[in-house]
């Protein structure tokens, strides 16, 4: 076991920061193709997910309490690792190769995914900031990172701008968070404002934060970037956009609202704000995906309409929540693990999508629903394994997305949400409607062109494993519990076993 | 007429609603990035405003933080915006239009 030290907790960014740096300049100095590149930063991912295993995920407070290692930490750590393992293999071996060096698009992952790992164990609002600037910046040069693409440039600019905006709503409510209560961990916060009525600057503070993060999940109203960036970034990073960067906006979310802002009258604001958003992103994102013709803007859409469904489990997460009990897994924690699992699900099935988009971009003339006619034909193994990436993002059994939408549902049917259960079903009935458009033009339409499409060994192989792994853990539920079990939130102020390592001179 | 916390939350919350303002209203890319720093220094005002009041360091260090990660944010931003300006020969939102539904 790893001494229970600061930097041990640390070790995974600090190495992939480092890795990163060193490959930047050994890629610079020796030339080495991105081939090569691409397998050192594998490697990378691979030591750093070795160590993460490692670590226990006893809860503790670390590095002078900015940073709190606990369950949900080490499971996020392991799906970021895997989710940037996935982008970088995708970035070298699927999307055509970048002019001018394409080392540095295979490293830059690296580094979104260092401050993706510090976002998971965050426990202070300065080193949340740092972390997610870290995200961002770096993923806008991915965006835009086919600099001679006007797509990819207008996309990169929207990223940009929406970006910042989001950064300054983020720092002006710290600033306010900060002023009302003197400081910016989150256990100290916490531990102020408990048991008092909330500050008036408390909850405007909270309102900033929570539109700051807003923009990270796509949360209607502040998707509107969504379909845009996702349309315009190579297919790899789109698919990173909408796993990481989304799973990374929800877990600061839950460490800020259920773990931070977890009391009666705080609640009184937050829940009622993500309502509303989750109803709105719910509706917005699966009936504006209905009229869309291109594949990564209506996936755009439907991720907006995936932030609707895992809000409602966060919405069912909040443990002041006053709702009916049932027998079935009355406790809140059920939330949470509803929106692990839904991520999990929605990883498999945005990259198996994105996988066979990125395959598919190099050889149809574009990713218009009518390009994929008669796919069946040209490529068994592509149209199948898009259309069961789709079918599972639909939710329908016996495909893992359905585990995960009855997981919400149940949660939402449990805590007594009888409004958010009402749009959550509408939502998923909606759903079906579009996600089927694709299939039928794969499997009953007529090729224009009946020319194989052949797959590498490597890619078909990922492939089958997405599929094998969408399938098990559709008919088996239970395969994901290794991963999901304890992983949740520790609560800092009840939890009597989270202790400070301080870290002295 | 002393000078207290309200006054400086007060230039700061006016500054950032004219950068909001501008962020929305503006019409060329460089000044509506200009309109997204002064909502970031509206926000470091109001920080080093609470954290002088609170007798706090914690909102100085912060206000650092920002300013260094700003400059990064500035220096890829407007990397961008040349490599569009290189393309397109223009910096007006409204000539972007490659991606419209």
């Amino acid at each position: 076991m790893i001494p229970n030290t600061y930097v041990a907790y640390f070790a995974p960014e600090i190495l992939l920061t480092i890795w990163a740096m060193g490959l930047l300049l050994a890629e610079a100095f020796l030339s080495l193709s991105p081939r090569v590149v691409a397998a050192w930063a594998l490697g990378g991912l691979a030591i750093a997910a070795i160590i993460t295993l490692c670590l226990d995920s006893t809860p503790i407070l670390f590095w002078g309490g900015v940073s709190k290692w606990d369950g949900a930490a080490k499971f996020f750590h392991l799906f970021f690792l895997v989710v940037a393992a996935l982008v970088i293999w995708m970035g070298d071996e699927v999307q055509e190769p970048v002019p001018h060096g394409g080392g540095e698009f295979v490293v830059l992952p690296l580094f979104t995914t260092a401050g993706l790992m510090l976002l998971a164990s965050a426990n202070d609002f300065i080193l949340l900031f740092i972390a997610l600037e870290l995200v961002t910046i770096s993923f806008y040069i991915l965006v835009a990172y086919h600099r001679r693409s006007l797509v990819a440039l207008e996309a990169g600019v929207k990223y940009l701008i929406l970006g910042g905006l989001s950064s300054a709503f983020l720092v002006m409510g710290v600033a306010y968070i900060f002023g009302l209560t003197g400081c910016t961990r989150f256990d100290l916060i916490g531990a102020r404002l408990h048991d008092q009525p909330l500050p008036p600057g408390v909850a405007f503070g909270l309102l900033l934060v929570i539109t700051g993060i807003g923009f990270k999940i796509a949360m209607v109203p502040f998707q509107s970037w969504a379909p845009d960036v996702y349309e315009g970034a190579p297919n790899s990073i789109t698919a990173f956009l909408s796993v990481g960067s989304k799973a990374g906006g929800f877990i600061i979310l839950m460490r800020v609202v259920l773990g931070l802002f977890n009391t009666q009258a705080a609640a009184a604001i937050w829940i009622p704000v993500l309502s509303v958003g989750a109803i709105a992103s719910l509706l917005l994102g699966n009936l504006a995906a209905i009229p869309q013709r291109n594949l990564k803007r209506m996936l755009g859409y439907s991720s907006i309409g995936h932030t609707g469904f895992i809000l409602v489990a966060i919405v069912g997460a909040a443990t002041v929540l006053t709702g009916k009990v049932l027998p079935f897994n009355n406790d809140a924690q059920t939330g949470q693990t509803a929106v692990m699992v839904y991520l999990v699900t929605y990883l498999l099935a945005t990259f198996t999508a994105f996988i066979v988009l990125a395959v598919l971009e190099r050889r149809l003339p574009g990713l218009e629903i009518h390009h994929l006619a008669g796919l069946s034909q040209r490529s068994p193994l592509l149209s199948a394994a898009l259309a069961l990436s789709l079918v599972s993002m639909a939710g329908v059994p016996p495909l893992s997305g359905f585990i995960a939408k009855m997981m919400v549902i149940l949660v939402a049917w449990n805590r007594g949400l009888y409004t958010l259960l009402g749009f959550t079903i509408f939502a998923a009935v909606a759903a079906l409607y579009y996600y089927l458009g694709p299939i039928k033009a794969m499997y009953w339409s007529e090729p224009l062109d009946e020319t194989p499409i052949r797959v590498n060994r490597v890619t078909s192989a990922v492939l089958i494993v997405l599929i094998f792994l969408l399938l098990l853990t559709g008919f088996w539920a239970n395969s994901m519990a290794p991963l999901i079990n304890g992983a949740t939130l520790a609560q800092s102020s009840a939890s009597a076993t989270t202790t400070v390592a301080l870290v002295q001179h | 007429m002393d000078i207290t916390l309200n006054h400086y939350l007060a230039v700061g919350a006016i500054l950032f609603v004219i950068g909001l303002i501008g962020v929305i209203t503006r019409r060329n890319l460089i000044i509506i990035y200009m309109s997204l720093e002064m909502m970031l220094q509206a926000a470091n005002l109001t920080l080093v405003a609470f954290s002088r009041f609170n007798g706090s360091l914690d909102g100085q260090v912060f206000v650092f933080f920002v300013i260094t990660v700003a400059a990064a944010e500035v220096a890829v931003g407007l990397a961008l915006i040349v490599a569009l300006y290189r393309l397109r020969q223009t910096t007006q939102v409204q000539d972007l239009t490659s991606l419209k539904f």
